[in-house]
């Protein structure tokens, strides 16, 4: 009689968690701001008014994370781009800590596993020695899970 | 005695359903494609697949649901998703259908699927990507 009980809690188990696998979701909190380094040369999320964008991530076993090469979407007339450099740098919290990349200027990917929800905070940068016309710029990271 | 154990054994049984089921519920609701992966077989040269996408996010959003190659790089002009842009309410989740041609001489085919966020604005553009293979059934 026992048996059959703990049986059939076993059972129902089995069928009412879904696979693992079958779910990601990422979800942006805040977007991110640049703000201009003290000399000039480095437009980033980690100067002065600077601010990280936060990503909310909930991913399966099989899941793969992967964040693009950052790429100049605007930037005022004027603007030399020939010597800029693009990089982006990503790092998780909680379950997600172990998870670090400095900055680079190519595509990185991670294996987060199963993820119940946890959050990864993206900083992108443009590096410039010809420094910044004055004005609007926006690069744009591209975060799959796929 | 045996009275006390099966009252035990129904309040642990009832404590892991309802957990379960919290587990579960949760789960299902987070999800903004699913499933993620999927292959099938066709008996003739279309295939379609039935997906849900939902909104986590805590306000309406408006997706762009775009066929795409297996990795992602570029869009396909020759597979159709309906609908190809969707509106959701908060936690809400829908059925879309993605189908595409299979030619012949190639038996199988694999399509990539993207559900985009349009009205984000920033440095961070977030997708969710499946990939999905049909093919041909042969006689």
């Amino acid at each position: 009689m026992q048996l059959n009980v703990l049986r059939l809690i076993l059972v129902l188990l089995a069928g009412l968690f879904p696979a693992p696998s079958r779910a990601c979701t990422l979800a942006l909190g805040s977007g991110g701001t640049l703000g201009l380094s003290m000399d000039g040369t480095v437009l980033g999320s980690q100067e002065s008014v600077g601010a990280p964008a936060s990503l909310t991530l909930v991913t399966g076993l099989f899941d793969e994370v992967t964040i693009s090469a950052p790429t100049l979407i605007s930037a005022p007339a004027g603007y030399q781009q020939v010597s800029q450099v693009l990089e982006v740098a990503y790092s998780g919290l909680g379950v997600l800590s172990g998870v670090v990349q400095p900055y680079t200027g190519s595509v990185t990917q991670f294996s987060p596993g199963v993820v119940p929800l946890s959050v990864l905070n993206i900083h992108s940068r443009i590096t410039n020695s010809a420094g910044f016309a004055a004005g609007n710029y926006a690069v744009r990271v591209v975060v799959t899970c796929s | 005695m045996q009275l006390s154990i099966r009252f035990t054994l129904c309040v642990l049984a009832g404590a892991v359903l309802g957990l379960a089921l919290g587990l579960a519920t949760g789960d299902a609701e987070a999800q903004s494609l699913s499933p993620m992966r999927h292959q099938g077989v066709t008996p003739s040269e279309i295939k379609g697949f039935r997906l849900e996408v939902g909104n986590p996010y805590s306000t309406r959003m408006r997706f762009a649901l775009i066929a795409m190659d297996p990795s992602f790089t570029r869009e396909v002009g020759d597979a159709s998703v309906t609908p190809a842009e969707l509106i959701l309410a908060p936690g809400v989740r829908r059925t879309i259908i993605l189908a595409f041609r299979i030619p012949a001489s190639q038996m199988e085919r694999t399509i990539g699927l993207c559900v985009v966020p349009t009205n984000i604005e920033g440095p961070v553009q977030p997708r969710v990507c499946g990939t999905y293979t049909g093919t041909l059934l042969t006689r």
